[in-house]
């Protein structure tokens, strides 16, 4: 289901990407591509293989298999300058850090990134109501996330990664966030790529779509591409009717008597065709939202 | 004019410097204390005695565990934040380790001095009195004479840089531990407890020899430690006409910086180990 994005420059790529922890797959001969200035989210269970995908990206994980480019650079060749051209809000809390007050931990990061926007981090301290004064160990979950937001927004990075950056945050935070991501990127036209299980979340910002299930990548598509393919159609044909044998790019088959409903990959016209053909009566065609798009991905058993 | 990608060395050594020391407040306020209660017990009870053998295990101890110290909390095998920042992954883990020697030998130092003024303060002796025994005109096989005056302490100058080699020595052996080792403390506890059990099995007469040959040798932990010969035998083998070659005869600058050398590059190989673990690939 890759779309064809021949012709666009990526800011991200994997080729054959594998990575084994143990007995346990966590990436499986995975090709990625996040074209340059896109808001991939990269959705799938716990457990799919998301954060490990985006610590190699960042070369905290080493792959055992595959090639890996970012901005231009191999990870595991320049991990140093990867790093400081990305932003990256981890999983899960900060390591090592929790003694320090949350403005030491921003002058820290400062020191680190020599495009650090001091004016910059402010604005957005002020924004999320992030106290300086008060130690990292002592902040709650959506507190820190703030925090972590910071540092990676401030420096002005080329590439975002963001592991579930809505965790822990309380809806009007959530929108807060939301809203200065877009103001973000609407300012620097940096791509972002977001990890998350929690797709309807980053619906408003995301134009590009991975799926992710068991480690391999099942589905990678645009937002347009996913709007355009990727339909429910509800039909209606007489008593005994299965609907048309040779229906391809089916994802999903649900039958109530003597109607239908199909959620199928394909062209809408080729489709309607088909089933007029076969004796049905197309009643109804519509989009799916992202998430229930990404639920009926992550469902299907055969993907076309 | 843009901004360079990544930090520049200075950079980072002087933000590490800060952030260790910061990190270390605990430690340092302990140690802070210790000198305090030190102070005030023999400012009561007079003559401090700045330089005593027995302060070896302690900067021995306090060297190796200062390391452990430096790298608190942080999650070295995972994705901790340490290693997602934007330098070269063993070039970032040796500086980390060379800020934290920069604090130990700060704190060495600031500690070295004041044990010095306090052993003046109190009227006491910048080292122990069991250096050595002079005989004069003794020839090397008479038995000794009754009634031997004890020595003044016998420390050389450069005598008092050999602490601050051995606890070099012994920090980066921690800091191998501490960066190289998952679980660097259980492997410290059950290496200890391995040395135990070993000496408890052997012979008696067989482990004698081995702490003698360990101590006493040339390259021994307390040569480096100390600069002297080692053993503390001077007080019954030591025969020589005056004090100054006698003096000359139980210390040896030479033995000290081989000793030291030898410590320091053992664990400097043993840090440049546990570093590659964590390089970039």
């Amino acid at each position: 289901m890759d779309s064809p994005l021949d012709g666009t420059t990526f800011a991200v790529t994997t080729r054959a990407l594998a990575k084994r922890f143990g007995r346990q797959t966590a990436l499986d001969a995975l090709d990625l591509q996040v074209p340059k200035g896109a808001v991939y989210v990269l959705a799938g269970a716990n457990g799919a293989g998301k954060s490990t995908l985006l610590r190699v990206l960042l070369n905290l994980v080493r792959p055992d298999a595959g090639g890996v480019e970012v901005l231009g650079l191999d990870p595991c060749r320049s991990g140093a300058q990867v790093r400081a051209r990305i932003g990256y809000v981890p999983e899960g809390p900060e390591s090592g850090c929790g003694w320090m007050p949350v403005g030491r931990f921003l002058a820290h990061h400062a020191v680190y990134f020599p495009t650090w926007d001091p004016d910059y981090a402010a604005r957005l301290s002020r924004a999320l109501e992030i106290r300086p004064e008060r130690r990292l160990s002592h902040l709650s979950k959506g507190q820190a996330r703030r925090v972590q937001l910071v540092t990676a927004l401030a420096h002005r990075p080329p590439l975002l990664l963001l592991d579930e950056p809505t965790d822990g945050l309380d809806p009007v935070a959530r929108d807060e966030v939301l809203g200065l991501l877009s103001e973000h990127l609407a300012d620097t036209g940096c791509t972002v790529v977001v990890s998350t299980h929690l797709v309807h979340e980053v619906e408003r910002i995301a134009d590009h779509l991975g799926v992710l299930r068991a480690g391999r990548l099942v589905a990678q598509t645009s937002r347009d591409r996913l709007a355009a393919m990727l339909r429910t159609y509800r039909a209606e044909g007489p008593d005994g009717w299965v609907g048309p044998p040779d229906l391809s790019g089916v994802l999903q088959r649900r039958g109530h008597g003597r109607e239908i409903q199909w959620t199928v990959w394909g062209d809408e016209r080729e489709v309607v065709e088909r089933i007029v053909r076969s004796g049905g009566t197309v009643r109804d065609v519509a989009r799916l939202p992202l998430d229930e798009a990404v639920l009926t991905l992550l469902r299907s058993k055969d993907l076309p | 004019m843009t901004a360079p990608a990544t930090p520049s060395f200075g950079a980072v050594f002087a933000e590490q410097l800060r952030v260790v020391g910061l990190k270390l407040r605990p430690e340092l306020l302990a140690a802070a204390l210790a000198l305090g209660f030190v102070t005030v017990l023999f400012l009561r009870a007079g003559r401090f005695i700045a330089a005593e053998p027995e302060t070896d295990g302690l900067i021995v101890l306090a060297a190796f565990f200062f390391s452990f110290a430096v790298w608190r909390g942080e999650r070295l095998f995972g994705d901790g934040r340490f290693w997602m920042l934007p330098v070269d992954r063993v070039r970032h883990a040796l500086i980390r380790v060379a800020a934290g020697w920069a604090w130990l030998m700060g704190v060495g130092a600031v500690t070295v001095l004041w044990l010095v003024m306090l052993a003046l303060v109190t009227g006491g002796m910048l080292a122990g009195e069991e250096t050595g025994v002079l005989i004069a005109a003794s020839g090397p096989q008479r038995p000794l004479p009754e009634g031997l005056p004890t020595l003044p302490p016998l420390i050389q100058p450069w005598q008092w840089l050999a602490p601050f080699g051995g606890a070099t020595a012994l920090y980066l052996l921690g800091s191998a531990f501490a960066l190289g080792l998952r679980h660097p403390l259980r492997w410290t506890v059950g290496l200890f407890m391995g040395l135990v059990a070993f000496m408890a099995l052997v012979p008696a007469n067989v482990v004698t020899d081995l702490i003698q040959a360990g101590a006493g040798g040339p390259l021994s932990l307390e040569t480096a430690l100390t600069g002297t010969r080692g053993g503390h035998d001077n007080e019954t083998g030591m025969v020589a006409a005056t004090f100054d070659a006698l003096l000359e005869g139980s210390t040896d600058l030479g033995r000290w910086a081989l000793a030291t050398l030898a410590w320091v590059a053992m664990g400097s190989v043993a840090l440049a180990a546990a570093a590659w673990r964590h390089r970039e690939r």
